[in-house]
């Protein structure tokens, strides 16, 4: 009897390890964490490039574009700059090597006060910016920066100087990004490639253009080709002669850039090419005015004509619809890019 | 027979839980980092991580990317829509999150949204042009919020931030193959069952000894009622009881037979050392010194108490353990053969601690000392401020130059006091110990030197001395303005 409680004992003992271990067992098993699921944060409205990130563009657009100013060779640009800005830098290249009292560069160095970037998550996508107050005399850059796929790297597409005391549009902020606007946006006083255009007819026949009255009367631009071909008319009858200053404008097949501003209208940025033609009597010998077409002109053979390539580009405010304010410019950059004298 | 089986299984489920507790932190714990891979699976060369893949278990993650020996990969962080932008229609895997806690879950990736594939129609003319085994290196892209290329293996940091960030890891080159993928985050191995294990088995434990006591009390009880001519013989080798009732003048010997024995079920109860008893005690006594304790400690405090008392004790205790305690370097006590070691390391965290403008301070408080010695003297972290006292014009030029040595000698005790106060006292002991160990190989110069510093220090007002000495104790009331 004795023996027989002695092993339903040691059985009881046996069987509570087990039920202590089989606890401990199970506890074990419980604590373990099933490995969290991914949360991600709800997609935001925000503009694809951070401020920071553009610094960085900022910062590498203008060293290629130093270092292509300092080897004085226009290969190296294409890497970071594209379209108009591209032929643009090119011809100011070109001219600088020409010229023999230093260069006209425009200072590229973008240093900026404000950048106005892309809400567009696809591609292309184009961000802006504002230049600082240069040192010397001169007005602040606005440039125009694109990437054009994913794939490739934000280049500089544009650069205009903005006008003395011009008040720029208001842009959205920019961590929230300003939305691109469709060359053809109907939203606009004019769609911004109509507004190029007509800004060409303007620049061209001045008052007589039939798209005059939605531009601001005068501006600019308008008065620095007027007083420039009075100029060049004037040194012919200076002479005695009889002079005659024409110029064309038309834009190119380059499409246009413009983003919104806050009051529901676009900046715009269009680039054209002008022409501009002095023509004097038959035996008369005409050298371009300029100190850049002169450096161009070189050897040239001089004849009664001189005629002078731009590579243009303006920027150009363009109002809601709704809005009574006429198209502005902005700003606007030319660079003679060829002479002739025929 | 029940209660002794419960008794058993609570000590025993006391014990486990107890081990269980101590076990989940330590063998059962988990690791500080999780470290999961993803390998990939189709065919493309890369690898794109879902938003929220890499904060899943902290904001900071490690990523290491592996290509075969000698290939390009290069891993990139950038925004959901920038990322998928760029890899475009080309196959690739994506990390969905983690299937275990060493596994990352690998899923062929899906192309971006419909409109960016329009946009990337000019590019993927591009792309597809070379050849597909061609991994496209994304290394320089101004989108990238961080990158990194290398051969074989790259691996960068990156603290989640709020946003979409994603990362994507690109075998590049030719022939190049997707990166194996390794995501680390540190982790936050807590013991949650440490304590709840310990405390709860340690209580289930205390249960079943009791329980176990009172089982086996019982057990005598009704072992005494059965068995009493047992208890009789356990009884009977008992040289006191007998003896006792002799010295009484009871008849021992009659009334130790089973007539008593009855009620010996209680005696045991009010403290009979014998039988089982003696198992039954123990886990009693050891409370009673516990209890003593708590009773002897504010004899000890009291002792350690008097420190503010001004001047009586530091003198006599210098040989005591407890000063060199004081500032953590008993070597210089201990004897010959320990001290020299000390001194080295001590000097060697005060290189650049400006000695000779410390020495000046003392000096120029030691100057100073006549006229400004009750403002000076008044507070004890003056002690302090002249270590790094400005105003060097007023240093004596002379006796610059011999004691820049000593100055790095003083300086330690000085950066010593900046951590823990030290006194005048200690300043000189420790000298001596220094000088004790340098047998003479060191110019006497460094001896003569801090010898007069204790002294010049005395005649401030007893007040700093006895901050001072407080200080050394560590009685911490002026180390508040400090």
């Amino acid at each position: 009897m004795p023996r027989s409680r002695a092993r339903s004992r040691v059985r009881r003992r046996g069987a509570g390890c087990l039920a202590a271990t089989a606890a401990v067992a199970l506890l074990a098993v419980g604590c373990t964490v099933e490995p969290p699921t991914p949360v991600a944060d709800e997609p935001v409205v925000a503009a694809v490039v951070s401020e920071a990130q553009e610094l960085k563009i900022l910062d590498r657009v203008s060293g290629v574009v130093a270092e292509a100013d300092r080897a004085d060779e226009a290969r190296s640009l294409a890497s970071r700059l594209s379209g108009p800005a591209l032929a643009m830098r090119q011809a100011e290249l070109k001219v600088a090597a020409a010229e023999v009292d230093g260069t006209r560069l425009t200072d590229l160095s973008l240093e900026m006060q404000q950048v106005v970037l892309p809400s567009e998550q696809g591609w292309p996508r184009s961000s802006y910016g504002i230049g600082v107050q240069p040192k010397g005399k001169g007005t602040p850059v606005l440039a125009a920066f694109e990437q054009a796929s994913a794939r490739e790297q934000y280049k500089l597409w544009g650069y205009v100087q903005l006008l003395p005391n011009t008040t720029m549009p208001r842009f959205a902020d920019p961590a929230l990004g300003s939305p691109a606007v469709a060359a053809d946006d109907t939203t606009l006083k004019a769609t911004p490639e109509a507004a190029v255009a007509q800004y060409a007819s303007v620049l061209t026949v001045g008052e007589r253009s039939q798209y005059a009255g939605a531009f601001t009367d005068d501006d600019e631009l308008r008065r620095l080709l007027r007083s420039y071909g009075k100029l060049q008319v004037d040194a012919i009858e200076a002479k005695d002669g009889k002079g005659a200053f024409k110029i064309a404008y038309e834009p190119t097949k380059d499409p246009v850039k413009a983003v919104r501003t806050v009051d529901g209208g676009a900046l715009v940025l269009g680039a054209m090419i002008s022409q501009e033609t002095v023509r004097a009597e038959e035996r008369w010998k005409l050298a371009p005015l300029t100190p850049s077409a002169r450096a161009l002109w070189a050897d040239t053979e001089q004849t009664n004509v001189v005629r002078v390539v731009y590579r243009d580009m303006v920027a150009l405010y363009v109002p809601p619809a709704d809005s009574d304010a006429p198209v502005s410019l902005v700003g606007h950059h030319r660079v003679p890019y060829a002479v002739a004298n025929d | 027979m029940v209660q002794r089986f419960l008794a058993i299984l609570l000590i025993l489920a006391g014990l486990g839980g107890i081990g269980f507790g101590v076990a989940t932190a330590t063998v059962l714990r988990e690791s500080d980092t999780v470290v999961a891979t993803a390998t990939p699976s189709g065919d493309g060369t890369m690898v794109v991580t879902e938003p929220g893949v890499l904060g899943l278990v902290d904001d900071q993650v490690t990523v290491r990317a592996t290509v075969p020996e000698g290939q390009k990969v290069t891993l990139a962080l950038g925004s959901d829509v920038d990322v998928l932008g760029w890899v475009g229609d080309d196959p690739f895997d994506s990390v969905t999150g983690l299937s275990s806690w060493e596994t990352l879950s690998v899923a062929p990736g899906t192309a971006a949204a419909p409109e960016e594939e329009a946009a990337e129609g000019e590019e993927t003319d591009e792309a597809p042009a070379e050849k597909p085994s061609t991994g496209p290196d994304p290394a320089g892209s101004d989108m990238w919020i961080s990158e990194v290329s290398g051969e074989t293996t790259v691996s960068m940091r990156w603290t989640e931030q709020p946003g979409r960030v994603v990362l994507l890891a690109a075998g590049v080159g030719k022939n190049a193959e997707a990166p194996t993928l390794e995501l680390t985050w540190p982790r936050q191995a807590s013991t949650p069952y440490l304590w709840p294990g310990v405390l709860g088995g340690a209580l289930l434990l205390i249960l079943g000894v009791f329980m176990a006591i009172g089982a086996r009390r019982s057990a005598k009880r009704s072992a005494g009622k059965g068995r009493s001519p047992s208890a009789v013989r356990t009884r009977q080798p008992d040289p006191d009881l007998p003896r006792r009732d002799a010295a009484f003048g009871i008849d021992g010997e009659g009334s130790s037979p089973a007539g008593h024995e009855p009620a010996v079920g209680f005696p045991p109860a009010l403290g009979d050392p014998a039988e089982g008893g003696t198992a039954v005690y123990p886990p009693v006594r050891p409370e009673l010194p516990g209890r003593d304790r708590p009773e002897l400690r504010p004899v000890q405090s009291p002792v350690q108490s008097p420190v503010q008392s001004p001047m009586p004790r530091p003198e006599p205790d210098l040989t005591e353990p407890e000063h060199t305690r004081s500032w953590g370097a008993p070597a210089p006590f201990g004897g010959a053969a320990p001290i020299t070691p000390p001194p080295v390391p001590e000097q060697a965290p005060e290189p650049v601690a400006a000695p000779v403008a410390s020495v000046r301070g003392i000096r120029r408080r030691r100057g100073q000392a006549p006229g400004a010695a009750p403002a000076a003297g008044a507070q004890p972290p003056a002690q302090r401020t002249p270590f790094g006292g400005t105003a060097p014009e007023q240093g004596p030029a002379p006796s610059e130059t011999p004691s820049a040595a000593q100055a790095d000698q003083a300086d330690p005790a000085a950066s010593a006091a900046s951590g823990r106060p030290m006194t005048r006292r200690e300043l000189r002991m420790r000298e001596q110990a220094q000088r004790r160990a340098a047998t003479g190989a060191m110019p006497a110069v460094p001896a003569a030197e801090p010898e007069p510093e204790p002294e010049a220090e005395q005649p401030q007002t007893p007040s700093s001395r006895a901050a001072a000495w407080r200080q050394t104790w560590g009685v911490t009331g002026n180390d508040g303005g400090n």
